[in-house]
């Protein structure tokens, strides 16, 4: 981070802890930015499947300093636009917690379920992971339409979508590095070769995402 | 540099387009990156009109530049098995080309089919590598043109975006598995090619940049730059020449 002039980061658990072992994912990353608090904020995760586990464990994790909450329904096992994950996102919305959403894997992760859902909870803030990368970038901005509660994350995605992007949704972009998939140095690099603007760059590499988080 | 995943983009991909590539804009583009040779299907012919298409790949491109642009032919396969055979036989008899384009996902058919079948013998008849489409469920995943090289030692397939972000371990177990697996590296994740090169065998990983599949012009200027910054980044300073060169020339000169 120090490398690239990144000096914040919003971190999740990954893999086994994303999908089966959310409760040590969650403590993991809160002692991370308990450690760092100016440097590392924390997503948490919670597998729907796991029913009142999951809801107990999605409310301590946020009680517990957690900023957001992170989905990756391809490896959880569930459809974006699943009526099984709306106990959660209610809980999102007590605890006005952004949602992260990985897409861009069929068939459990695609921006148009994440339309779905987030008409049906516009209190929500969304993320869409990775904009739908890699064969449904296509998908992302027409995704937008009618809900503003969506924001697009610039990870994983080519130098063309992110210029598609800054001409038709400049205010809904947020960086994202998608590390340890990507790397820092790419992503950054890809987001300045598609975005001339300075001030779309100041808006897309932290004021949107303080906003959105309230750091 | 060799670039073996390339297009020359036509009429009506995407939907509505109408950008079009010259020669002369594709050889700029690649003196820009010091690439040699590119091997090139026409994304028309994969969406419209194969027969067309093809003969204008061969037309406008390849028969003036035969050593930089190399063609690679698209079958329209619902125009049935003596179809393809015929259109093989003209692209590599008439034309010069030097393999076979297959993007399943778009044409929108199950590769495991009797036609495929013989498409692939074909393929072997005339010792040409297929280059294939792969990542994209239904029609294109990974797994399936695994099994259809299976079915066909003999034939060099080509898993033309090494699984794309999701079924990159698949590559990478399908090349371990199958001799005659070769994984182009296009569109996958840095640290999808990270493991992949140190996983794989590296005389069979190629590089690849799907020049300038789908988009217009705006693409065609970042998209290699993309590619070649992300095998960089992965590699971080090991030796890669084989993936940038030798392992595409042996692949066409041992065919």
């Amino acid at each position: 981070m120090d490398e690239n002039g990144v000096d914040h980061a919003f971190i999740a658990p990954s893999k086994q802890y994303t999908a089966v072992y959310n409760r040590e994912g969650n403590q993991m990353i809160a002692d991370i930015c308990r450690q760092y608090p100016k440097r590392f904020s924390g997503y948490a995760v919670s597998n729907p499947w796991y029913g009142e586990k999951a809801r107990e464990e999605l409310k301590r994790a946020l009680d517990d300093g957690m900023k957001a909450v992170y989905f990756d329904s391809s490896i959880q096992g569930f459809c974006i636009s699943d009526e099984l994950v709306y106990p959660l996102i209610e809980i999102c919305g007590l605890h006005r917690a952004p949602v992260y959403f990985h897409t861009g894997t069929p068939a459990f992760a695609l921006p148009f379920q994440l339309h779905f859902l987030a008409k049906r909870f516009p209190e929500v803030t969304f993320i869409m992971g990775h904009s739908g990368a890699n064969d449904f970038a296509g998908d992302a901005l027409p995704a937008l339409h009618g809900c503003p509660n969506i924001l697009l994350d610039t990870s994983l995605n080519l130098t063309v979508s992110i210029q598609a992007m800054a001409v038709n949704a400049p205010d809904r972009m947020v960086f994202g590095s998608a590390s340890p998939r990507s790397t820092l140095s790419y992503e950054i690099a890809r987001v300045e070769k598609g975005v001339e603007d300075p001030e779309l760059l100041e808006d897309i590499f932290g004021r949107t995402i303080r906003g959105v988080m309230k750091l | 540099m060799i670039d073996t995943h390339g297009h020359v983009m036509g009429p009506g991909y995407p939907l509505g387009s109408r950008f079009t590539i010259s020669a002369e804009e594709i050889l700029a583009s690649m003196e820009q990156y010091q690439i040699s040779q590119i091997w090139l299907s026409h994304c028309s012919a994969i969406a419209l009109d194969d027969t067309k298409y093809n003969r204008e790949l061969y037309e406008n491109y390849v028969k003036n530049y035969p050593a930089q642009l190399v063609g690679f032919a698209a079958l329209d396969v619902f125009r049935g098995a003596d179809h393809c055979r015929d259109e093989i036989r003209q692209c590599v008899e008439g034309y010069g080309f030097k393999g076979i384009k297959i993007h399943s996902w778009i044409q929108g058919f199950a590769i495991h089919h009797p036609i495929m079948y013989e498409v692939m013998e074909t393929a072997e008849r005339y010792h040409l590598p297929v280059l294939f489409h792969d990542g994209t469920p239904p029609y294109a995943d990974t797994s399936q043109i695994a099994g259809l090289a299976e079915r066909y030692p003999r034939v060099p397939v080509i898993l033309g975006h090494a699984g794309l972000y999701d079924s990159y371990r698949t590559a990478i177990g399908a090349s371990q598995e199958l001799d005659n697996i070769y994984l182009c590296l296009v569109g996958n994740t840095i640290g999808s090619i990270r493991e992949i090169l140190s996983k794989v065998k590296r005389e069979k990983i190629l590089f690849g940049s799907d020049y300038c599949f789908g988009q217009d012009a705006a693409m065609a200027r970042t998209l290699i730059q993309d590619r070649l910054d992300g095998l960089m980044e992965a590699a971080g300073g090991t030796d890669i020449e084989g993936i940038l060169y030798g392992n595409a020339c042996n692949l066409l000169n041992n065919n």
